[in-house]
């Protein structure tokens, strides 16, 4: 069973953060054994357009800063699959927020 | 356009640039990804790595064996007796025994085939398609007088302080046979009077008090005395083999016996008396003989954890440093022959790294020094090829001695001959890598000119290579594995602008910095595929070498008219998705690649783990596997466990416009190609 998930880290946080998990909702197309014309394979690849996340949970960092950690000033992603895939195209949202002016003093 | 005007989001729609690890994530370029595991980046889109294909062996000789007197005791011997050996045969140790190394290899006659060193025997194996065809090449004949090893000692058990033995009473009954051979100098040996060597330990409680009391041993031999304290406290001694002193009651004496030379090393009588008179000096024994036992004609040292090999012409030529070489045409094996009252008949001699061009073959002896073989067809024989492992013009240079590396640079670790396409043979200098620098010989030279002309030139400084098996020749450029990465000799000479030298793997530096610098010697790399794929991750198990993973360049992304892209690094590939405390169960022992009837195939020698012994050992098994170029899952039609890490965003928008905080929202990915 193909399986993608897909985790995040706002700005340096240490730890990866569960997102999203995809299991068994992806695969070829048609059935791996069926045979069509002349004995040739029928099943053709599965292929997904714009496979969506959702909003991240709203975990909170526990560790250090006490924020919310889908805020942050950039977001790396890491992906994990099962199975053969191509990624063809990938993007990620965010909504722009209106910082202080200064930074919170510690 | 999203109707959400809330969102916005990266520009960024591909990752055609491979793995970058090398800057920081939010640094690299937006087609870039920060590190990828089991993917490739080919035709500029991340895609699951291409599938392994195990190749489970079929024996032609699967039950043949050897007495361990290395007298053959095979079922393949006719008029013999039918003896299996357990443990011992061609099957077990294919199976289980040390891999040391392999070379794809092209026979005049027969078939295309890997040559295999494993457990100290020579396997030659046909791969199919799912199967492999696997023969012990035996026997391995020896026609001039076989060697002979010597046995190093056994360390005795009171070796150490820790293994001291306990002697009792005011006297002994009868004299204690002990032995310094093969005894050592532990680390906290007592430096007074002198550091023991070769030095074993007693002790004793005295059993009385203000009495002489006396110990003895042969007389090359000194007694050393202390009190049980720490430090020692020195109570007497003497170099003559025997020594006296006031005993205390119930004190602890502990009594060190060594040789008063590491010569002198030997078996001996320990006796001790209480009062005036000494026991009588013991009988000097014999010398012991050296324990030697004869060389195996049909198998190397099966404890050496690796091997060296080199086609030249029909020959194949198997060393491992201490063998006499195994020369191999395809049908039968043999020693190498050493005759020395007969110059003429020398053969190749024992060496390790080797390699064949412009007709000769060079040997790597002694570690720092390299012997030339003579040219091809120097000699009337029936096959000019015949007179390639013949070592008879070792004395026409340095007055007779073979050519050497400069000390500075450390040992050899590397020979290959670098491609050269302006000249009429396409075969450049011959490279000798040592462990600081290169070092180059022009073997296009008449060897008559070797000794006068311009036959050996420094070629790198400072940065040398680790591991002969990781040279992989890329047209004409040669990639090698050096402690810092990989490295590519010929970018250091064609690169005119900016830094020429530099380590390539920056990318994936993550993969590569941890790596034990003692054992890339094991490393190995192919290019395969328009792909380089090299070990990492260097491990040790049970005198077993092994990698728990590789890292791949890919220079397909090169090949476009009217466009040059840089090589993608493709990140780091373990094979199999069976993983323990997140490291690959299947361990990678040497990439190998050859052509077979005109197919260029990738193969890895690989050990797989099994189960655990009671005591809670690994136990692994040897299995081969093919790299394949366009299989979508692994062996057994396993899938292929992936992962991606992307830069680093900051949804910094087109401009000059600065970062900005943001709140992460949703993510869109695009899937293709989705196979079974």
């Amino acid at each position: 069973m193909h399986t993608l998930s897909i985790s995040y880290r706002p700005d340096n946080y240490p730890d990866w953060i569960p997102w999203k998990t995809f299991s068994g909702i992806f695969d070829i197309i048609g059935k791996a054994s069926a045979l069509g014309t002349g004995g040739v394979p029928s099943a053709k690849p599965g292929f997904k357009p714009r496979l969506s996340f959702g909003k991240p949970p709203d975990a909170c960092d526990d560790l250090s800063t006490s924020r919310r950690l889908r805020r942050g000033f950039n977001f790396q992603v890491k992906l994990n699959g099962s199975g053969h895939v191509v990624i063809e195209r990938f993007r990620l949202h965010a909504q722009r927020l209106t910082e202080n002016s200064r930074a919170t003093k510690l | 356009m999203i109707a959400d005007k809330n969102r916005i989001y990266d520009g960024w729609v591909n990752l055609e640039g491979g793995v970058d690890a090398g800057r920081s994530p939010t640094l690299i370029d937006p087609n870039m990804a920060y590190s990828g595991e089991n993917i490739t980046f080919r035709d500029g889109r991340p895609t699951t790595r291409p599938g392994w294909r195990k190749l489970d062996p079929t024996f032609q000789n699967g039950n043949h064996s050897f007495y361990t007197d290395g007298t053959d005791a095979g079922m393949d011997r006719e008029g013999q007796n039918y003896i299996v050996v357990p443990n011992n045969r061609a099957i077990d140790i294919y199976a289980s025994g040390i891999y040391q190394g392999a070379l794809c290899y092209s026979p005049h006659q027969g078939e295309d085939c890997i040559m295999a060193m494993i457990g100290g025997r020579l396997f030659k194996i046909i791969p199919q398609l799912d199967t492999c065809m696997v023969t012990e090449i035996e026997p391995i004949n020896d026609d001039t007088t076989p060697f002979t090893k010597t046995i190093p000692w056994p360390k005795p058990v009171n070796d150490d302080f820790q293994g001291i033995i306990l002697v009792r009473g005011a006297s002994s009954a009868h004299p204690l046979s002990g032995t310094t051979l093969g005894a050592t100098t532990e680390p906290t040996e007592p430096t007074h009077p002198v550091v023991g060597v070769n030095s074993v330990w007693y002790q004793w409680v005295g059993v009385t008090s203000g009495v002489v009391q006396n110990f003895r041993t042969r007389s090359d031999h000194a007694i050393d005395i202390y009190l049980n304290d720490y430090p020692p406290t020195l109570v007497a001694t003497s170099t003559g083999g025997l020594v006296s002193f006031t005993q205390t009651f119930n004190t602890v004496y502990n009594i060190r016996v060594r040789p008063l030379n590491v010569p002198a090393a030997n078996n001996f009588t320990l006796a001790w008396n209480t009062g005036a008179t000494p026991p009588p000096a013991p009988a000097a024994p014999a010398p012991p003989p050296l324990r030697t036992v004869p060389q195996k004609s049909y198998r190397n040292n099966k404890f050496l954890p690796i091997s060296y090999f080199v086609q030249a012409d029909k020959w194949l030529v198997i060393q491992d440093g201490e063998s006499k070489p195994i020369l191999f045409d395809g049908g039968t094996a043999r020693r190498a022959r050493s005759d020395a009252s007969d110059p003429n008949m020398t053969e190749v001699p024992v060496g390790t790294i080797m390699t064949y061009g412009m007709g000769r073959i060079c040997v790597v002896v002694n570690d720092r020094d390299i012997a030339f073989g003579d040219l091809l067809g120097s000699h009337a024989t029936t096959d000019p090829a015949d007179s390639l492992i013949l070592f008879t013009e070792r004395n026409f240079l340095a007055e007779g001695f073979d050519a050497a590396i400069p000390f500075t640079m450390g040992v050899a670790t590397g020979a290959a001959f670098f491609p050269l396409l302006d000249t009429s043979t396409g075969n450049g200098q011959l490279m000798v890598f040592a462990q600081r620098g290169s070092t180059g010989f022009d073997l296009s030279l008449d060897r008559t000119l070797w000794q006068t002309g311009q036959f050996q030139t420094l070629t790198l400084l400072t940065t040398g290579l680790r591991g002969h098996r990781s040279i992989a020749v890329v047209n004409e450029d040669l990639w090698f594995r050096a402690d810092d990465g990989y490295r590519s000799y010929r970018q250091a000479r064609s690169e005119p602008s900016g830094w020429a030298h530099i380590p390539l793997s920056t990318n994936v530096r993550q993969f590569l910095d941890a790596d034990s610098d003692q054992m890339l010697e094991f490393a190995s790399a192919i290019y395969f595929d328009n792909r380089i794929i090299g070990t990492c991750n260097p491990a040790w198990n049970g005198g077993r070498p092994f990698h728990n993973g590789l890292v791949v360049v890919d220079f397909d992304i090169l090949s476009a008219f009217g466009t040059k892209f840089r090589p993608a690094w493709d990140g780091h590939w373990t094979p199999g998705n069976a993983k323990e405390a997140n490291l690959p169960t299947l361990k990678v022992c040497q990439v190998l690649t050859g052509i077979f009837n005109g197919v260029t195939r990738a193969f890895a020698f690989c050990m797989q783990l099994q189960g655990y012994t009671s005591q809670g050992a690994p136990v692994f098994e040897n299995q081969l596997y093919e790299i394949t170029i366009d299989e979508k899952n692994d062996w057994d039609d396993q899938r292929i466990d992936w992962e991606l890490v992307t830069r680093a965003f900051d949804f910094k928008q087109q401009g000059n416009t600065p970062f900005t905080e943001n709140e992460l929202y949703d993510g869109d990915i695009w899937l293709s190609e989705i196979e079974e």
